[in-house]
C-alpha cells in the first residue's frame, strides 16, 4: 500500500496508476491518490475544520474553496457536529472518518485505504462502510486492504490474495469462489416430505454430495448455470413443493484459508 | 498563501501552556541576569548608585545571555519537528500531499525561527532599561537582532536535520547539542591546539585569516566582534591573536561567521529535504 502511495521505492516491479509510473512521476500521482495508512496520529491542539484546512493546505487548495470543501466532506463522514471539536478528543472511529475525508480533501479518483476497518468497534465499522458505499457510488476507484474478509466481500468488484509477497489469487468473489470450490452448495428447501427430493437429486450427474438437515437439504453442484436451472425446472415439473433454492454465499475466509494453505501468511 | 505547516505550528504552538510559559522564563532569565549586573554595578561604584559609563557593558553582557539562551533553547525547538511527526505518525500524510519536502522543512524552520523572534522582541523592554542610558545606536541594535536571527537559523536547521536523520527525538536533540557544543567551544579548543602546533611546527602562531577559518564558525567569536565593533573593545582581537587594529582587515570576524551560517543553513535544509523524500527518483 506504501508503495502504491508513492511512500516507498518497490523492491522490483513497478506500480502504473492510468498509465503513469508511481516512482517516476510521484509528484504527478499525488493529486490522484488519496491515502489512509492504516495507523496514523493527529496533532493536538488542533479543531476538526482546522486540521481539514491544514490538509487543503498542503494541497495548495485557495482560501476562498476551502470552506464549502471542508463542510462538504465533514457531512459525507458524519463529522459536521464535530467541527469545533480538538481531533484528539475524537474517538477512534471518528478519527477514522476525519482520516478519510482528510484523504478525499483534493477530490481524487483512487482511494487507498490500508485497513480502514482495523481497530473500530463494529458500530464504528458500520458506519465506515456505510460511507465507502457512498464513495463508490460517487465513481471512485478504492482499493482497500483488510483483514477481516467478510467485509471485503459486500464492497469489492475485484479481489486480489496476496500470500507470501505473491499474488494468490486475483479476480472478482464469485471468479475466485469459482476457480477454487468446483463446485458450489446449493439449499433446496421444501414443504413436507424430502425424500422424492432426494431420489430426484442422487439420479443427477452433478450432484456429488447430498447432506441432509433438518429442514432443508445442501447439495454440492459442479455443473454450471444452465443445468442448474434445469435441475430446478425439473423439480418443479415433479410436483416438489420447493419454497426456496439457493446458492450459499460463499465464505471469504474459507477460501483464503485454501488459497494460503493454512501456513504462515502475510497479506495486504 | 502562507506555507501550510508554518500556519499550522503557529496555530497550534500558541494554543499550549508551552509558549506563554517559555516566554516568562525567558523573560525572568534575563531580567534576573540584568538585575544581578545593575546591583554589582551600582556596589562597585564609589558614589554607591549607578555609573552610567557601565550602561555598554551591562547591554553587551545582556545580549550575551540572550545570544546563550537563544542557541540553548532552538535545538530543543527543532530538534523534535520532523522525528516528532514520524512519532506521532503524521509525517507519511504530509508527504503524501502536493506539499514539497522543501516546503515543510522550510516551514518547520520558520514556525521555529518565529518563536524566537518573538521571544526577543519581547526581551526588548528589558534592554530598553539600558538604552535610558544611552551609548547604543538603533543600527546597532539591528545588526545585532540580525546577528541573532541568522544564528538562530542555523542552529535551527542543524537541529532539524538531526531530526530528520534520526528516528527517535531524545537522540536528535542530544546530537543536535553536541553539533553546538562542538560549534561553540570545540572550535575554540580546536583553535588553541592548533595554534601549539603551528608554533611547534613553524615557530609561529596561526595568521590572522588561518584563525579567522576555524574561529569563524563559532558564534560566540562572531557575537563578540559585532560588540567590539559597536564598543571599539579587543575581545576578539584577543582570541585570534591578532595585535595590530583589525578594522583593517577585510573580512571580520562576524561577516565570517554570518557566510558559515548561510552555507552551513543551506547544507542542512539540502540534506534534511533529501532524507525526508519519500521515493527516490529512479535515474533513467
Amino acid at each position: 500500500m506504501k508503495i502504491m502511495a508513492g511512500l516507498l521505492s518497490s523492491t522490483s516491479g513497478n506500480v502504473l496508476i492510468n498509465g503513469v509510473d508511481v516512482t517516476a512521476h510521484p509528484r504527478k500521482l499525488r493529486e490522484k491518490i488519496g491515502y489512509m495508512p492504516d495507523f496514523f496520529g493527529v496533532y493536538d491542539n488542533l479543531k476538526v475544520d482546522e486540521y481539514m484546512d491544514f490538509y487543503a493546505g498542503t494541497y495548495h487548495i485557495p482560501y476562498s474553496e476551502r470552506e464549502t470543501i471542508i463542510n462538504n466532506l465533514l457531512e459525507l463522514v458524519d463529522l459536521s457536529h464535530k467541527k469545533d471539536a480538538y481531533v484528539d478528543t475524537l474517538s477512534r472511529g471518528m478519527k477514522q472518518r476525519l482520516c478519510l475525508a482528510r484523504s478525499l480533501i483534493h477530490d481524487p479518483d483512487i482511494l487507498i485505504l490500508d485497513e480502514p476497518a482495523s481497530g473500530l468497534d463494529p458500530r464504528a465499522r458500520v458506519e465506515m462502510k456505510e460511507v465507502l458505499k457512498q464513495l463508490k457510488t460517487l465513481g471512485k476507484t478504492i482499493i482497500i486492504s483488510s483483514h477481516i474478509l467478510p467485509e471485503l466481500a459486500e464492497l469489492c468488484t475485484v479481489i486480489g490474495i496476496i500470500d507470501k509477497g505473491k499474488i494468490a489469487a486475483y479476480g472478482t468473489v464469485a471468479q475466485i469462489m469459482q476457480q477454487l470450490t468446483q463446485k458450489r452448495i446449493i439449499k433446496i428447501k421444501v414443504m413436507g416430505n424430502m425424500d422424492q427430493l432426494i431420489t430426484i437429486l442422487k439420479e443427477q450427474p452433478n450432484v456429488h454430495e447430498i447432506i441432509e438437515k433438518v429442514d432443508e437439504v445442501e447439495i454440492e453442484y459442479d455443473g454450471d448455470d444452465h443445468s442448474l436451472a434445469y435441475l430446478l425446472k425439473n423439480m418443479v415439473q415433479q410436483d416438489i413443493p420447493i419454497i426456496s433454492f439457493s446458492e450459499k454465499e460463499g465464505n471469504l475466509e474459507e477460501i483464503f484459508m485454501q488459497i494460503t494453505e493454512g501456513g504462515e501468511s502475510d497479506h495486504d | 498563501m502562507i506555507n501550510p505547516v508554518l500556519r499550522r505550528e503557529l496555530k497550534t504552538k500558541m494554543r499550549t501552556w508551552k509558549a506563554p510559559t517559555l516566554l516568562v522564563i525567558y523573560l525572568a532569565i534575563l531580567a534576573v541576569f540584568g538585575g544581578l549586573i545593575l546591583s554589582i554595578n551600582e556596589l562597585e561604584s564609589y558614589t554607591g548608585g549607578f555609573d552610567p559609563g557601565n550602561a555598554l557593558t551591562i547591554y553587551f553582557l545582556l545580549a550575551g545571555c540572550q545570544l546563550g539562551l537563544i542557541i540553548i533553547l532552538v535545538p530543543a525547538l527543532t530538534s523534535g519537528t520532523i522525528s516528532g511527526e514520524r512519532e506521532r505518525q503524521t509525517l507519511d500524510l504530509l508527504l503524501i500531499t502536493k506539499l514539497s519536502p522543501f516546503s515543510i522543512i522550510i516551514g518547520k524552520l520558520m514556525a521555529s525561527i518565529s518563536q524566537i523572534i518573538l521571544l526577543i522582541l519581547a526581551s526588548m523592554p528589558v534592554f530598553s532599561i539600558i538604552f535610558l542610558f544611552g551609548g547604543v545606536s538603533a543600527s546597532n541594535i539591528l545588526l545585532l537582532f540580525f546577528f541573532f536571527i541568522a544564528t538562530a537559523v542555523m542552529v535551527g536547521s542543524i537541529g532539524i536535520f538531526c531530526s530528520t536523520f534520526f528516528r527517535k527525538t531524545t537522540t536528535a536533540t542530544v546530537v543536535s547539542y553536541l553539533l553546538i557544543l562542538i560549534l561553540s567551544i570545540g572550535t575554540l579548543v580546536g583553535l588553541a591546539l592548533l595554534n601549539q602546533y603551528a608554533y611547534i611546527v613553524r615557530q609561529q602562531g596561526l595568521t590572522y585569516g588561518e584563525s579567522l577559518l576555524i574561529a569563524g564558525a563559532n558564534p560566540f567569536v562572531g557575537f563578540l566582534s559585532v560588540i567590539q565593533n559597536q564598543a571599539g573593545y579587543n575581545i576578539v582581537s584577543d582570541i585570534l591573536g591578532v595585535r595590530n587594529n583589525i578594522s583593517k582587515i577585510p573580512f571580520q570576524p562576524w561577516q565570517v561567521n554570518m557566510i558559515f551560517d548561510a552555507i552551513i543553513t543551506c547544507i542542512m535544509i539540502f540534506f534534511s529535504v533529501i532524507r525526508i523524500r519519500p521515493v527516490m527518483r529512479r535515474r533513467k
